[in-house]
């Protein structure tokens, strides 16, 4: 659809809606005056002129109001020129991203104006013709938004400066603004006399007459107000999503516009405009500035808009990038003590695997100085280093005196201790390491019951003395979609570790690999053996498909923002089964919203 | 005069009306396509006047990135004389290939510039360098804008000219298609503001 098209689709929708709003004006004066009839008919008459009179008046007075166009409504909203000679900072980068979308759109450029002191999250355009149009912006979007967001937003007001919208937008709040003026007058009068009421505190008083006068007034015109907001809602909802297309168009980059509405979410932000006009000019802005009205929202849902501007669109990584959306992870010493806290992703997290950092290498340096000298002597030798791992998986009749020695370790420590005590175990001959894992698996199962603890060792164990343990593994399935099932498994596992009651950490990690589960595994399913052999064909996965296995597993396990130490063991175990090994730092607390 | 007389002379006047609005609708479009031109040659001034600032501010703290800023200063300069042959010559394809190759390496060496700047926080912390930043990013996007927006005109302007009916008189009222900008490093030029400094 051109730009001719387009206007001349706006003239049309101009007809109809004169022809609405005089359905409507009937509506309210008859309301009103069927209210006079139950009396008179000559009084149903006298107020029916009254009403339809003051509705008249109103509506040409606000249409005389807005001959200046978008200067009046920009006065109306208390917003105030953004002078290019003295803009702060932040407002020359409004001016230069509003530069830069009339470039693109050859539109000339419009004056800026800014709503200060005012914290939402919003803007309009205002004004009859391209020539003459204006721009207001609340301080909010300008601070809380990105360049790149503020660019698609101003994208989004310049659509509606090139469709012709503007102008109905202009005669539409005009129009609309005498329909709810009896009924917003009486909601003022109720309001005030309710206030002046309770100061004064008797009953019966003239101020609680008014109340009640008011309030029966409101009542009466209340068809007039939800007409309003019904033929607010028709003209306003369907221009919205086109303007959000035309915005890519301009920018051509369809993250500005789905990022800042995404923002808007993720930032909490409000977007209802306090100033007392708002309500009436609620259909020009660039989000909802007033609440929903009985259904007739003036704009559709969020969720709604960023879906059809771009069906694509990665949320959870936009705001890992946008916002920073991190955990914070210890690094923890041999001792448990943090000694450092880093933030991390979960994007992070994966991205980590197989690039220890300087931090990852201080940890087990600091962990081996911390042990006692003992234990350390322990772990050189192979026989000594199987009790090390025996005393681990806490079967001390096995460990002998080093048991008490792994028991005074911290909780953080077990894995890593585990792994250094494993390339002892590892120089031994085959045979030897199948020996050793025959016997650690019997007394894993011995008491018929594997705690988690057990399974990780386990796991880890048998991931690292495995025949042709490290050496590449050959692919036997190309798609995770061939062994579904076995990824739910093992993903449902990780919820139940993560304490995962309401199935909600599931769902952040099926999101990720969109199999279309709404539920995890039934519990039963959930056995040791069953996992160890989902894991096993899960090994077998071709390598491209893994990060986004690993990654699931890591968002449900972050999902309430919180790493512990179990789940991170568990991660551990399964990244190094999928032979991805992950740095063993990990272990936890709370994530949120940089702002 | 007899009716067939009349009927010639109605279908000329319609055949005439129609090739008016043609021509109308035509010249039209192909002013945008100049209006664009000349925006992009804007933009390009005020990237060519921006940059003496910019480098003028951080001389102080790059005195270790003599390389980086000394390639700036060159790829300036060159752009600058390739804009005055580009311009002394209008429509000589080799000075518009010579201007856009000039410009896309202004924009590569700037967007190493910019990238400098991350591992400098004193110089990300001075505000009137943060300034230049901002008008740099701006700049870049216009630029980029501008070739966008000439290239949609350009757009528009062809495919009106090869649909019917347009296409019938089109040669013969001497309109003839125009170029599209290629892009010649366009990318690495949109790239180059998205270099923030958080």
């Amino acid at each position: 659809m051109d730009f001719f098209e387009q206007q001349e689709r706006s003239r049309s929708t101009s007809r109809w809606l004169v022809l609405w709003y005089l359905v409507a004006v009937a509506l309210t004066v008859a309301s009103y005056a069927a209210v006079g009839a139950l009396l008179s008919w000559r009084l149903a008459g006298a107020i029916a002129v009254l009403v339809a009179v003051c509705i008249l008046w109103v509506s040409a007075y606000r249409m005389w109001q807005f001959r200046e166009g978008g200067h009046a409504v920009a006065d109306l909203l208390g917003a105030s020129y953004v002078d290019p000679e003295r803009a702060s900072p932040a407002e020359r980068k409004l001016l230069n991203v509003v530069d830069e979308m009339s470039i693109a759109s050859g539109v000339s450029v419009p004056p800026v104006y800014v709503i200060r002191r005012e914290d939402a999250v919003n803007a309009l355009v205002a004004g009859y013709s391209p020539n003459e149009a204006v721009i207001v912006v609340t301080a909010g979007a300008v601070e809380k938004l990105s360049r790149d967001e503020l660019q698609g937003v101003m994208g989004h007001e310049f659509s509606h400066i090139l469709n012709g919208d503007m102008a109905l937008n202009l005669r539409l709040a005009a129009l609309l603004a005498g329909l709810t003026w009896v009924g917003d007058q009486a909601e003022r009068l109720f309001f005030a006399s309710a206030r002046a009421q309770r100061a004064a505190g008797d009953e019966g008083s003239p101020a609680a007459f008014a109340a009640v006068f008011a309030a029966a007034v409101a009542f009466i015109g209340f068809p007039g107000t939800l007409a309003a907001s019904a033929i607010r809602a028709a003209v306003s909802r369907q221009r919205e999503f086109l303007a959000d297309a035309a915005s890519v168009q301009f920018t051509r980059h369809a993250d500005s516009i789905a990022g800042a509405l995404d923002s808007i979410v993720a930032l909490h932000a409000r977007t209802a405009v306090l100033a007392a006009n708002a309500p009436g000019l609620a259909h020009m802005f660039f989000a909802p500035a007033v609440g929903t009205w009985f259904g007739f929202a003036t704009h559709p849902p969020i969720d709604e808009r960023i879906r059809r501007v771009h069906p694509r669109f990665q949320r959870e990584d936009y705001r890992v990038r946008r916002h920073g959306r991190r955990a914070e992870v210890a690094v923890l010493d041999g001792a448990g003590n943090i000694v450092k806290n880093v933030r991390m992703a979960p994007a992070g997290v994966v991205a980590s695997v197989g690039r220890p950092t300087r931090e990852h290498l201080d940890f087990s340096r600091r962990l081996l100085e911390s042990l006692p000298p003992r234990l350390r002597q322990a772990l050189r030798s192979a026989p000594e280093a199987e009790r090390v791992l025996y005393a681990l998986g806490g079967f001390s009749d096995r460990a002998g005196d080093l048991a008490g020695d792994v028991r005074a370790l911290a909780r953080q420590s077990v894995l890593m201790l585990a792994e250094l005590a494993l390339p002892a175990v590892k120089a031994q001959p085959q045979s030897q390491r199948d020996r050793f894992l025959t016997e650690f698996a019997s007394l894993v199962e011995r008491d018929a019951r594997v705690t988690l603890n057990e399974f990780v060792l386990l796991t880890l164990l048998r991931q690292r003395l495995r025949e042709g343990a490290g050496e590449p593994i050959a692919a036997r399935y190309r798609k995770l979609g061939e062994i579904a099932e076995d990824a739910r498994t093992l993903l449902s596992l990780v919820a139940r570790v993560s304490g995962d009651a309401s199935g909600k950490a599931f769902a952040a990690g099926a999101r990720v690999l969109e199999l279309g589960w709404d539920a995890p595994s039934e519990g039963e399913k959930l056995t040791s053996a069953s996992v160890s052999a989902s894991l096993e064909r899960l090994r077998l996965l071709a390598p491209f498909a893994k990060p986004a296995l690993l990654r699931a597993c890591v968002e449900t396990a972050m999902a309430d923002g919180r790493l512990r130490v179990a789940e991170a063991e568990l991660l551990r175990a399964i990244a190094a089964t999928l032979d991805c090994p992950v740095p063993p730092l990990v272990a936890t607390f709370q994530t949120g919203v940089d702002e | 005069m007899g009716t067939e007389f009349i009927v010639l002379l109605v279908i000329v006047g319609v055949i005439a009306l129609v090739v008016i609005g043609i021509y109308n609708g035509l010249i039209g479009r192909r002013n945008r396509i100049d209006e664009a031109l000349a925006q992009i040659q804007v933009q390009l001034k005020r990237r060519h006047d921006l940059i003496p600032n910019l480098v003028e501010s951080v001389k102080g703290y790059l005195q270790h990135e003599r390389q980086t800023l000394d390639a700036v200063v060159q790829a300036r300069g060159s752009a600058v004389s390739a804009a005055q042959r580009a311009l002394a010559a209008p429509g000589d394809p080799a000075a518009m290939q010579g201007l856009a190759q000039a410009e896309g390496a202004l924009g590569g060496a700037l967007g190493r510039l910019v990238a400098l700047f991350e591992n400098y926080p004193d110089l990300k912390a001075n505000e009137s360098v943060a300034t230049l930043q901002e008008e740099l990013t701006s700049t870049e996007n216009k630029v980029a804008f501008a070739r966008q927006a000439y290239n949609d005109s350009v757009m528009q302007y062809n495919t009106r000219l090869e649909s019917f009916p347009d296409n019938l008189f089109a040669r013969l009222l001497g309109f003839a298609p125009a170029e599209l900008l290629q892009a010649t490093e366009s990318a690495d030029q949109r790239a180059a503001p998205k270099v923030s400094l958080r």
